[in-house]
């Protein structure tokens, strides 16, 4: 593959590539990094590339290693965990009563009354996840990408078990809270 | 043991701790018979499917990468020949 390979990569799948590190960073500057990381590596392993998964396959497999390079390196994980990001949200507590029955009694989320097509889902989330403090947010998207495991990400971003389990619980709750009163009433989308 | 509490915990950790066999069987049977949980989960299982549907949506979205940017890109990728 020579140079106008990538250029053709670009060109085919600049955007794509570009939005999901975008939906992943929440910075237009990083994500451009992560794009041009991530063809800049593909030119140069272009012998990993296997043909049966697909450029576009390929090409996000490496912008996910890429995003979560950027994530590690430039979000300043050797300050510690403010009470701030460790405490927003949604905590068990608040979701149960003393006897560890619900508290507030989860409803559906998806009103079968109100559907809504997969790009309005998408909205709805990325609204939700907007909210929730910065590290929390980027904690959430490293374990939804799953290129590492809990020990890694702990181990990497130098934080305690105890501090990502708690700040994910949060996140994710935190999330489901904001769609179902959201998706309720649509003051979200 | 298996109230909501700790029912919901070990769902929604589930990918960072796996849940034992043994406790498998306690979170299917308190999902038989409560609602709530069942509600929940449910939730858990539709936001999970709609995060794994991203990398065939973010390439129908409408996001276009802005021309200066694709011109650094361009640019770098021609430097590194």
């Amino acid at each position: 593959m020579n140079d106008n390979g990538a250029m053709q990569w670009l060109e085919e799948h600049g955007d794509m590539l570009y939005a999901f590190a975008l939906r992943r960073l929440g910075d237009a500057h990083m994500a451009e990094e992560a794009v041009q990381n991530t063809l800049l590596a593909a030119l140069e392993n272009v012998k990993s590339f296997n043909a049966r998964s697909g450029v576009r396959t390929w090409l996000t497999g490496i912008l996910k290693f890429k995003i979560i390079d950027i994530l590690r390196e430039r979000q300043q994980w050797h300050e510690p965990l403010g009470r701030d990001e460790l405490e927003y949200g949604v905590s068990e507590d608040d979701l149960f009563a003393e006897d560890g029955h619900w508290a507030q009694a989860p409803v559906e989320w998806l009103d079968p009354a109100r559907l809504l097509d997969q790009k309005q889902i998408r909205a709805l989330i990325d609204a939700c996840i907007a909210r929730l403090p910065r590290r929390m947010a980027q904690l959430f998207w490293l374990r939804e990408m799953q290129e590492e495991s809990a020990e890694q990400v702990c181990h990497s971003l130098g934080i305690s078990g105890a501090n990502l389990y708690q700040m994910l619980f949060r996140a994710r709750q935190t999330l489901r809270v904001c769609l179902t009163e959201g998706g309720r009433d649509g003051s979200v989308s | 043991m298996a109230q909501c509490r700790n029912v919901t915990r070990m769902l929604t950790l589930e990918k960072e701790i796996p849940i034992s066999p043994y406790r498998k069987v306690l979170v299917a049977w308190h999902l038989l018979i409560c609602p709530n949980c069942r509600r929940h989960r449910k939730t858990l299982q539709q936001i999970q499917h709609a995060l794994s549907q991203d990398e065939t949506l973010a390439a129908a979205e409408n996001v276009a990468m802005p021309v200066e940017v694709k011109n650094r890109i361009a640019q770098s990728l021609q430097r590194q020949r």
